[in-house]
């Protein structure tokens, strides 16, 4: 109890570690993400994890504001990720917006079934991406979630 | 037993139980046992018991036996099913007349005979005393029937054969085309990552490091990024096409009128051409508004980008019913096609113009002629070279 709450105080006096964990398999779309973010002049921080059991391994630990999560990924993919989360009270109301290459009304349907905050596919031109990428750190906000 | 003759105009048997001479043995014209005895019908007459009396010629020659050694037979001797001939002649006492009963009797030389039985009964104070008989020979018909029967069979597990054989290729035909469209759905899904990381980089390679490159190597990225721009194009037309190829309509009225506006109107803003866009107004179909959405932005998108030339561009949208169908057409003044050419129009990545003057992933209509066949549909193409065109498609009324 101590500890906890010494690490929450801690964690005050030098800022959130993480404002979003994003999961994202492919270096380059992470790569794009980060260009994007330098392009937006956001400050947010940002941690990558390559896959959802990677995210559901330290998102207890992360604390994060916002999650955002690739549908297709390895070992663990975006929706099943999803599914961990909303099924552990810790993470069930967590914000979450998945980013995707995946416009399948299915996925959307079911991702939208399971509360995430925005679906954002991911476009293919860099300008339309940075948008995108836009769009879901909007999403954190218009979430009102607070720090 | 009487000498037989044939044409002894009494053959009875002398222990017949029928007691009297039959009335129509008695001579004077007509002698009608001499009638009867030429018919080319078989015919015999049996006391009460069932034993023969009396038979014709052609009775005799049916069964192959001589005069007299039928007479005096019962008649369920030559039954091949005796308790058939019983039950027949049982029928006869209880009065009953028998019209074309089917039968099979044997012949002298054991051989069988298909045969219709007719006969009836005469009574004397409730007693039956003679019964008459008349037999139809039609084994040759049986046979030809059970010929026909077995070819008809025959015929029949050919068809089912064929059926089996057709229904087993169009379940592996539908499956290899389930495949290949997953396939290439989830290929074009696949390449767009790479293709984002090359449109991706080569922007950033552009904006961070453009006054380091030279102007010549900035070309080449430039090149670069057309071909991936193209590639997107294609890509994106490809999963379009594979997204709709399952796709369940979700019928309801939709006003397409207001979906062709809106779809006009979208153009509009993204283009600093004047287009003029005449709509039917009130055009209420029967369809999937979403993929009637993607439809219209096909064929209004086609329709815009073919009349670029034109100096008044129009673009008309109207309807009309046939039959138990709405034809809608999408008209424009546009470079228009070659009818000759018109088939190739709706396949997927196929275009009758070139890329540098036109673009387009060629795939529009063949998108459009999947949705509306998901909607029971057909789609047609009607145009001149320089003289705009026409697509129609067909949707079911209201």
């Amino acid at each position: 109890m101590l500890r906890r709450r010494s690490g929450r105080a801690l964690r005050a006096k030098v800022g959130r570690l993480v404002d979003i964990l994003w999961a994202e398999d492919s270096a380059q779309d992470q790569q794009l993400v980060r260009a994007a973010l330098e392009e937006l002049k956001r400050r947010s921080k940002v941690a990558f994890v390559e896959d959802g059991q990677a995210l559901l391994d330290i998102v207890g630990a992360a604390r994060p504001r916002l999650v955002v999560l690739d549908l297709q990924m390895p070992r663990l993919g975006g929706l099943e990720t999803l599914q961990r989360l909303r099924q552990a009270p810790a993470t069930r109301g967590l914000p979450v917006v998945v980013f995707t290459s995946s416009s399948h009304p299915q996925d959307v349907a079911e991702c939208r079934r399971l509360g995430v905050l925005d679906y954002v596919t991911k476009p293919m031109d860099f300008d339309s991406f940075c948008g995108a990428v836009d769009r879901v750190l909007g999403a954190v906000r218009a979430a009102k979630v607070a720090p | 037993m009487s000498p037989p003759g044939p044409r002894a105009p009494l053959a009875l048997d002398p222990h017949s139980s029928l007691g009297a001479p039959l009335a129509l043995a008695t001579p004077g014209p007509p002698d009608a046992l001499d009638v009867l005895e030429s018919a080319l019908e078989a015919v015999h007459v049996a006391d009460g018991h069932g034993r023969i009396v009396w038979a014709n010629a052609a009775e005799l020659d049916l069964l192959g036996y001589d005069r007299d050694e039928y007479l005096g037979r019962h008649l369920t001797d030559f039954h091949v099913d005796p308790d058939h001939g019983d039950r027949l002649l049982l029928r006869l006492r209880r009065g009953e007349a028998l019209v074309d009963e089917p039968a099979r009797l044997r012949t002298r030389d054991g051989a069988v005979r298909h045969v219709l039985l007719t006969a009836n009964g005469r009574w004397q104070g409730g007693t039956l005393v003679r019964t008459h008989g008349f037999t139809r020979d039609v084994t040759e018909r049986t046979h030809a029937q059970a010929e026909r029967r077995i070819a008809f069979e025959e015929v029949r597990r050919h068809r089912d054969l064929l059926e089996e054989m057709v229904d087993e290729r169009t379940r592996r035909l539908a499956e290899a085309d389930r495949e290949l469209e997953s396939f290439s759905y989830s290929v074009s899904h696949d390449l767009r990552a790479p293709l984002r990381a090359i449109l991706g980089f080569s922007d950033l390679l552009a904006r961070r490091h453009g006054d380091q490159t030279p102007a010549a190597a900035q070309d080449l990225v430039q090149q670069m990024r057309l071909g991936a721009q193209r590639m997107t194009t294609l890509v994106e037309g490809l999963v379009d096409l594979s997204r709709f190829r399952d796709v369940q309509p979700n019928r309801a009225p939709v006003d397409l009128s207001q979906v062709s506006r809106d779809v006009a109107e979208r153009l509009g803003r993204h283009s600093t051409r004047q287009v003029e866009v005449e709509v039917e107004p009130d055009m209420v179909v029967l369809g999937d508004r979403g993929l009637l959405v993607v439809v219209m932005d096909h064929l209004i998108g086609n329709a815009w980008k073919f009349t670029k030339d034109r100096a008044h561009a129009r673009i008309t949208v109207s309807r009309h019913t046939e039959g138990l169908e709405q034809v809608v057409a999408v008209a424009d003044n546009g470079v228009g096609f070659d009818m000759a050419q018109a088939g190739r129009l709706f396949r997927p990545f196929t275009r009758l113009h070139r890329a540098s003057e036109y673009e387009g992933a060629g795939m529009g209509l063949a998108t459009v002629t999947r949705i509306v066949h998901r909607h029971g549909g057909r789609v047609w193409a009607e145009g001149r070279v320089g003289d705009g065109a026409t697509i129609y498609f067909t949707l079911a009324r209201l």
